[in-house]
């Protein structure tokens, strides 16, 4: 129980050092490539002490490491900082967004990980025989799949031919809850398929790389049938890589789904995230992308702690579940 | 009680056989020694009884019959029925042969859950006794524990107590001291003489070890490239043996150590 | 030692092949002009336009050929950006190992921990977006990392085979070392990751450009393509069809030729 506090420590210093330095690179990043915001802002009519009066107003007159120390300080009370574009508070733009972004990635990612589990077995199962072509090539064709196409299709399948949704307009999910969750499940629907081949794929190599292993044997030697070395045994062996890979997934999903969105017309996060980017609104750019780099290391840190639960090797050294990587 | 009659096994990858015909009994109670060199086909002897032969690469012929029961073609569901019942293995290394992510009593209760009815509650005072019966310390502690928390001796130990807990006709043990060191080989096989006289289990033990076969076996068997040269009682085998490669077998041992009896 | 090319393979080359030879054939020659608005709208699927004609009159055939190419080749790039300077750091840091080795391998971790898409458009934003080269540059960068690790763990296994140290001893240097002997050694490892990183570089280069950040006109990709289809989708699903399964075959081919490798690779062992 101790290690498991001192690790959840570690991860948390861990979670405030990446997001220093995520935020300290990309405010560095966007000082030493972007013009004048001001200028942006007012065009290029401006004349002088307009310009000069907005950048007194944005704090853009301070030097450089003030500037980052504020909006540091700022972020972590809950000030995001306010958008060159809109100027509005960035929190209050990005809220209803990031929620939304989040319900597609979770979606997407529960489909992901009920399906590919059961899949993977039964990809297991057919190892060897007839159906292993097909199945391999079923895989990699599911894998080909990207989730735009799928996206435009089912925007056209299921939006414009069969009514069920309208691609271009979203309602909100505090209106209507139920139809905008319809919504988002065409686009968790497109996001899963090509990950859930690759899980799929995964799983089964793992599996069969878990069935090479002398404690399975040991099992046969017992008595133990095909279904329960597999269920008794190897499953749980097996889960460990597979943990990881599905916290890489989820922690992916987020940028992922910035495609979706565009095509199905979400109006989440990602999407701000590409226009935000293409008008150069920076503290929008500056506050996502560390909010981002939380959900990663978050993610990260939630999977390892399962790990950690389902293999007690690696509680002790707060090792995550990267045993048997690179040689060294 | 346990027959082999003209086993030959074949893998189809190979050009020779990996076991080439042999024949041999093991009586009850009897331990009997298999020794040779790695590709002998010792190993492949010991899991053809065992019932671990990898049936589609490779081609079987003979019999083995355990109580008049035919082990080597019978079917698969048939064959699940005895195995850990009235077989038990130990394998080499115990460290790999243990489900890394379950607990070590859990191991060792397994067989009883297969092929019992005994409730957890009773499967774990077994364990616990077959834990005992190994000379393990503290049993308790053992039967909690995970198989990276314990050491390569205590954890073969735990092996033997898996396998004899549900006091089967006959031990196969492969290799089982290789891993281990001398000290702690020397009490194992203390411990084995103690199991085959108190339960009456008869044992086939492999090694390319002479001077541990010597130590616990009754009787000896010795194979070279998948054929059986030499049997007898062990110490008719090492002061009078009868095939060359026996002789260089013996030989082979640093000359101290062989005039040990 | 049996060695039968596998099925995958074979069937990954075929599928490749036919749009690479698609492609070749198309920068020279197209049934129509990719650009011209004059063959009538909406057209379905016919003999004089294999793919029918967009609402701008254009032949979709023409035009899918010729942003196939443009995919292809920026993906290409891309990926070969990403495999040369993934190798050479890959190589250095798992052959000599040390210090550098264990910054590095952590920088790279930190790197591959964020979501990738994200890092290309981040760096996109950055150079420029629009032009072919900073598409190529921001992709390329962000598959440094996967070809850096596991060209890493290669060498780092190699440095020990006895024909490296009999090599040392002759006096070969280092980076003969590393680049005419070991580096072919690493070809069973390197090959799938080549196709694997050339799926990702066609699939994320077509989202950028999807939404407008990648390449834009006159150098339509696929991706680009797709975008402009999807406003006309009402009138007719041709062009987002055609040129979204181009981009499925395409990817489809490249990873059955990965897979077939990795089988191969199995075999042998």
């Amino acid at each position: 129980m101790r290690e498991s506090l001192q690790f959840i420590l570690k991860r948390i210093f861990l979670l405030l050092v990446t997001m220093i330095l995520v935020s300290f690179l990309t405010f560095l990043a966007f000082e030493l490539v972007s013009g004048d915001p001001a200028r942006t802002m007012l065009g290029t009519e401006a004349t002088a002490e307009q310009l000069s009066a907005l950048r007194q107003e944005l704090g853009l007159d301070k030097p450089f490491m003030v500037r980052y120390i504020q909006w540091l300080g700022g972020f972590f009370s809950g000030n995001l900082g306010i958008s060159y574009i809109y100027r509005q508070p960035v929190w209050d733009l990005i809220a209803s967004k990031l929620e939304l972004t989040l319900l597609l990635s979770l979606m997407s990612f529960v489909l992901i990980a009920v399906i590919s589990i059961p899949l993977g077995i039964f990809s297991y199962r057919l190892t060897g025989g007839f159906w292993d072509w097909p199945r391999t090539a079923l895989n990699q064709l599911c894998m080909a799949v990207p989730p735009f196409f799928t996206g435009i299709l089912v925007s056209w399948e299921f939006g414009i031919i069969l009514r069920l949704f309208t691609p271009g307009d979203f309602p909100s999910l505090h209106a209507d809850f139920t139809r905008a969750l319809q919504h988002l499940f065409f686009g968790a629907v497109c996001l899963s398929i090509p990950r859930i081949a690759m899980t799929v794929r995964m799983m089964r190599a793992t599996v069969i790389s878990e069935m090479n292993k002398a404690y399975v044997r040991t099992a046969i030697s017992r008595g133990n049938d095909r279904h329960s070395v597999l269920t008794r045994h190897v499953l749980k062996n097996a889960m460990v890589p597979v943990v990881t890979f599905l916290g890489q997934t989820l922690a992916e999903l987020v940028g992922a789904g910035i495609v979706v969105e565009q095509v199905l017309g979400i109006p989440g996060m990602g999407r701000f995230l590409v226009t935000s980017i293409s008008h150069r609104d920076y503290p929008v750019v500056q506050a996502i992308v560390v909010i981002l780099a939380f959900w990663v290391v978050t993610v990260g840190t939630v999977a390892d702690l399962i790990n950690q639960f389902i293999d007690p090797r690696l509680r002790a050294s707060g090792l995550s579940g990267r045993l048997g990587g690179a040689a060294g | 009680m346990l027959e082999i009659r003209d086993l030959h096994v074949r893998f189809h990858n190979r050009d020779r056989e990996a076991v080439g015909g042999i024949s041999l009994t093991i009586g009850n109670g009897e331990i009997v020694g298999l020794v040779g060199e790695s590709g002998s086909g010792k190993t492949v002897t010991a899991m053809s009884i065992a019932g671990l032969l990898p049936r589609k690469q490779c081609s079987y012929s003979g019999d083995i019959l355990l109580n008049g029961q035919d082990l080597l073609h019978a079917q698969r569901s048939e064959l699940r029925k005895l195995h850990g019942r009235e077989i038990g293995v130990v394998f080499q290394e115990p460290m790999s042969a243990m489900d890394p992510l379950m607990k070590v009593g859990e191991q060792v209760s397994e067989v009883l859950r297969i092929h019992t009815d005994l409730n957890a509650s009773e499967r774990r005072k077994k364990a616990l006794k077959a834990l005992t019966e190994v000379e393990l310390q503290d049993p308790e502690a053992v039967y909690d524990s995970y198989p990276h928390e314990l050491s390569g001796g205590m954890l073969q130990r735990a092996m033997i107590a898996a396998a004899i807990v549900i006091e089967p006709s006959l031990l196969l043990l492969d290799e089982p001291t290789t891993a281990l060191d001398v000290t702690i080989q020397a009490q194992i096989l203390e411990l084995l003489k103690k199991l085959n006289r108190e339960y009456e289990v008869s044992m086939l033990f492999i090694s390319h070890n002479l001077k541990v076969v010597r130590k616990l076996c009754t009787r000896v068997a010795v194979m070279q490239r998948g054929l059986l040269v030499e049997t007898g009682e062990t110490d008719q085998v090492f002061y009078h043996p009868q095939h060359p490669y026996t002789r260089h077998l013996i030989e082979a041992i640093p000359t101290r150590e062989r005039r040990t009896s | 030692m049996k060695r039968k090319i596998n099925g995958y393979l074979i069937a990954g080359l075929i599928i490749t092949g036919i749009i690479l030879i698609a492609i070749i054939v198309g920068m020279f020659w197209t049934p129509y002009s990719p650009t011209a608005m004059k063959y009538g709208r909406f057209q379905p699927p016919s003999s004089s336009h294999i793919f029918g004609t967009d609402n701008f009159g254009r032949d979709i055939f023409s035009r899918v050929l010729k942003g196939a190419g443009t995919t292809f080749s920026i993906a290409l790039s891309t990926v070969v950006v990403g495999a040369l300077a993934g190798t050479l750091i890959g190589a250095v840091t798992g052959y000599f190992g040390g210090l550098a080795d264990d910054i590095l391998m952590r920088l790279n971790d930190a790197v591959t921990a964020f979501p990738s898409f994200l890092l290309a458009l981040l760096v996109v934003s950055l150079i420029g977006p629009g032009k072919k080269y900073s598409v190529v540059i921001s992709l390329g960068l962000v598959f440094i990392p996967s070809f850096a690790r596991v060209m890493r763990t290669q060498y780092a296994s190699l440095r020990n085979q006895n024909y490296v140290t009999g090599a040392r001893l002759m006096g070969v240097g280092n980076a003969r070392l590393l680049f005419v002997h070991l580096l072919p050694n690493t070809l069973r490892v390197f090959l799938p990751a080549f196709t694997i990183g050339f799926n990702n570089a066609v699939l994320a280069e077509a989202s950028m450009s999807f939404l407008g950040i990648g390449v834009t006109p006159p150098d339509a990709s696929l991706g680009y393509m797709l975008s402009e289809a999807q406003g006309m989708l009402a009138a007719g699903p041709w062009y987002a069809l055609f040129t979204g399964l181009t981009i499925v075959f395409l990817v489809f081919g490249v990873g059955l030729i990965g897979e077939g490798i990795q089988m191969q690779n199995r075999e042998v062992d």
